[in-house]
């Protein structure tokens, strides 16, 4: 750009109080790499429930269960009649799409009964008890590995071995599981990307049943043939007050679960924000300082014929490069921390990934509050009185 | 070629209570190739007066009028060009950029000017040998003496080619050598070249190298006798 100050002018000053450069970048760094990591939270968390979220999918649920699955029962004969009763449910190939379903948080050992140590430990999972139909309400869900289960087996998801705080390879086909007094060989994993079903176990709804001792289902899920019709299953749930059924669109049920949840989401960002903000507060404040240092030097070049826009673009771009490479660091850093990590909440998990989103979001971010970070010392280097920066010591 | 004219110049310092008049009605012409000295007492106010011609600094009160142009009507946003395009000052204290080389420091005026890196090293090689400095070119401003370092800032001065040059006490840090070798130079520029000179000093074997002579004190301009006249 005509009437810059050249480039080297910037780098070097860098080198001038070389332990303010490196602890302003070291700030940057953990700005980026706590942005990314917010980021790849809240992203994280939205997706996890909005990737469940149908507009043909309705969870029917007891009334005295105040939306809580794990502590819901429906009687176990509601599912037929809800096929028999509402219209518009969407049919498969003549199958109803409706499935009932147990949901219980559990804990899981691993291996054989025969293989057990006395020091084995539980792992506590998340456990559906399901039928072939399930896979026809949660399309989402689809088979990576392996078959479906029958007696004595289950699938797991992909995410289920991270839910768990266990290796994946001991999640493998052909392994064994144990829970609620049964022993299961793992006959397929599947993938339901962005939701918390792949952090679940499915298993055999008639077997859980009887090993629960329960004769109900916790939910049916029902898919209907077209998006947000489910008058007909409204008033079913009316009618049949007996059964005590409430029927909630899965849409909705899900953001009342991102709403559940939205104070963790702004923890999250507040806590990026504070830092960030402290960071700025203390970039601004070595720039300052840096101007201070200079200032006969800065009239001097003011003299010589620079403009005070020329000197401010100038700090401005020694504040990006500092910003830059500390957030270079802490993408580096983000990317490693991240890396295969995984949030367990309630009864779910979702990964953390530095995507091309998050690092966007921490490299732009960094910059942007670099940026920021320079104005104070910019209307400092604006205001410069020449004359008299020039009698400074 | 460039003349200056200050026409009923005021410069006010106020500090609380205390007002400080270094300049306080001060008419000038300065033809176009004088080489012009400014004496007088030290906080008699000849730096505020060299600030004001090289655009650095505006007066309360009169018009300071340099090579035709009116400062105070230039905009400030023209200000720094202006003074990059007609000024070059060299500062009672060197002001080098302790960063940069004494190559690079003499380089920074031509930045402001569209021009190819060849033309800007043969212009601060031409400077650099005429303060002889050219052997030092890459040393920093630290490695170099006080002396050899106001050279360079007359380098960084004269480069640019500018018609008027302003110098504050530049051979107050010399030996008599070297402040003879400046002098000599200032006055090549002033004879060969046709620069308008402004020079402060106290030292009275500079101010005999002026083609004109004045005294400020107490806000107040006293002609002194042109050199050689009785
Ligand atoms: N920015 C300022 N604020 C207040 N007073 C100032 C300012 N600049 C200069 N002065 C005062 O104005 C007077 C003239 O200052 P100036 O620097 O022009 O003196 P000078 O003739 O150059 O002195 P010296 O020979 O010591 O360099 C001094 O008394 C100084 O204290
Ligand atoms: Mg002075």
């Amino acid at each position: 750009m005509a009437r810059s100050l050249p480039l080297d002018y910037a780098v070097r000053n860098l080198a001038r109080r070389p332990l303010r450069t490196v602890l302003s970048a070291l700030a940057s760094a953990l700005v980026a790499a706590l942005l990314v990591a917010a980021s790849a939270f809240v992203r994280g968390l939205d997706s996890t429930f909005a990737g469940a979220a149908r507009d043909d999918v309705a969870i029917v649920l007891s009334s005295v269960a105040q939306r809580d699955v794990l502590r819901s029962t429906v009687s176990a004969g509601a599912g037929s009649l809800i096929e028999a009763d509402v219209p518009e449910i969407l049919r498969v190939g003549g199958t109803p799409a409706v499935s009932s379903e147990i949901h219980s948080g559990t804990n899981v050992r691993l291996g054989p009964l025969s293989e057990a140590r006395a020091d084995e430990v539980a792992h506590p999972g998340f456990v559906r008890g399901v039928t072939d139909r399930a896979f026809l309400v949660h399309e989402a869900v689809t088979l990576i590995e392996g078959r479906p289960g029958r007696t004595g087996e289950v699938i797991v998801g992909r995410l289920a071995a991270r839910q768990m705080g266990v290796p994946e390879e001991s999640l493998a086909v052909g392994k064994v599981l144990r829970f609620e007094g049964g022993e299961f060989t793992i006959v397929g994993r599947f993938a339901a990307p962005g939701t918390t079903i792949e952090a679940e176990i499915w298993a055999p709804l008639s077997e859980l049943r009887g090993l629960t001792k329960r004769d109900d289902s916790s939910v049916v899920f029902v898919r209907v043939e077209r998006p947000g019709e489910f008058a007909g299953l409204e008033l079913f749930a009316l009618r049949r007050l007996d059964l005590e059924l409430v029927v909630i669109p899965s849409s909705l049920y899900y953001q009342e679960l991102v709403a559940y949840f939205r104070p963790i989401r702004a923890l999250a960002w507040i806590m990026a924000a504070l830092i960030a903000g402290a960071a700025v507060f203390g970039g601004s404040n070595a720039l300052n300082a840096a101007v201070q240092d200079r200032l006969r030097e800065l009239a001097s070049l003011c003299a010589v014929g620079y403009s005070t826009w020329a000197l401010a673009r100038s700090l401005a771009v020694e504040a990006l490069l500092v910003a830059a490479a500390g957030g270079v660091a802490g993408l580096a850093l983000a990317k490693v921390a991240l890396h295969g990590g995984s949030i367990r909440i309630a009864m779910s998990a979702f990964r953390l990934d530095a995507d091309a989103h998050s690092v966007l979001v921490g490299f732009g971010g960094v910059l942007l509050l670099g940026l920021f970070g320079t104005a104070p010392a910019v209307i400092r280097i604006r205001r410069i009185s020449i004359a008299t920066a020039l009698k400074e010591p | 070629m460039i003349s200056i004219a200050l026409d009923g110049v005021t410069k006010r310092y106020t500090k609380g209570e205390h007002v400080l008049t270094p300049l306080e009605n001060v008419s000038l012409e300065i033809a176009s190739g004088d080489f012009f000295v400014l004496l007088g007492p030290s906080g008699s106010g000849k730096t505020t007066l060299l600030n004001l011609l090289a655009a650095i600094d505006r007066p309360d009160a009169g018009r300071v009028i340099v090579g035709g142009t009116d400062l105070a009507k230039l905009p400030s946003g023209r200000l720094a060009s202006w003074r990059s395009e007609h000024v070059g000052y060299v500062f009672q204290q060197a002001n080098l950029v302790p960063v940069l080389t004494a190559y690079e420091n003499v380089e920074l005026p031509l930045w402001l000017f569209p021009m190819s890196r060849a033309e800007r090293h043969r212009r601060v090689s031409l400077a650099l040998e005429a303060v002889g400095l050219l052997e030092r070119a890459a040393h920093l401003p630290r490695q170099l003496s006080g002396g050899q370092e106001q050279r360079v800032a007359i380098a960084r001065a004269i480069v640019a080619d500018p018609p008027l040059i302003v110098a504050d006490e530049p051979t107050g840090n010399l030996d008599h050598e070297s402040a003879d070798g400046v002098l000599t130079l200032l006055s090549r520029l002033n004879v060969e070249r046709g620069k308008t000179i402004v020079m402060v000093t106290h030292d009275p074997r500079a101010a005999a190298r002026g083609t004109r002579r004045m005294q400020l004190d107490k806000g107040q301009l006293l002609d002194l006798q042109p050199a050689g006249t009785p």
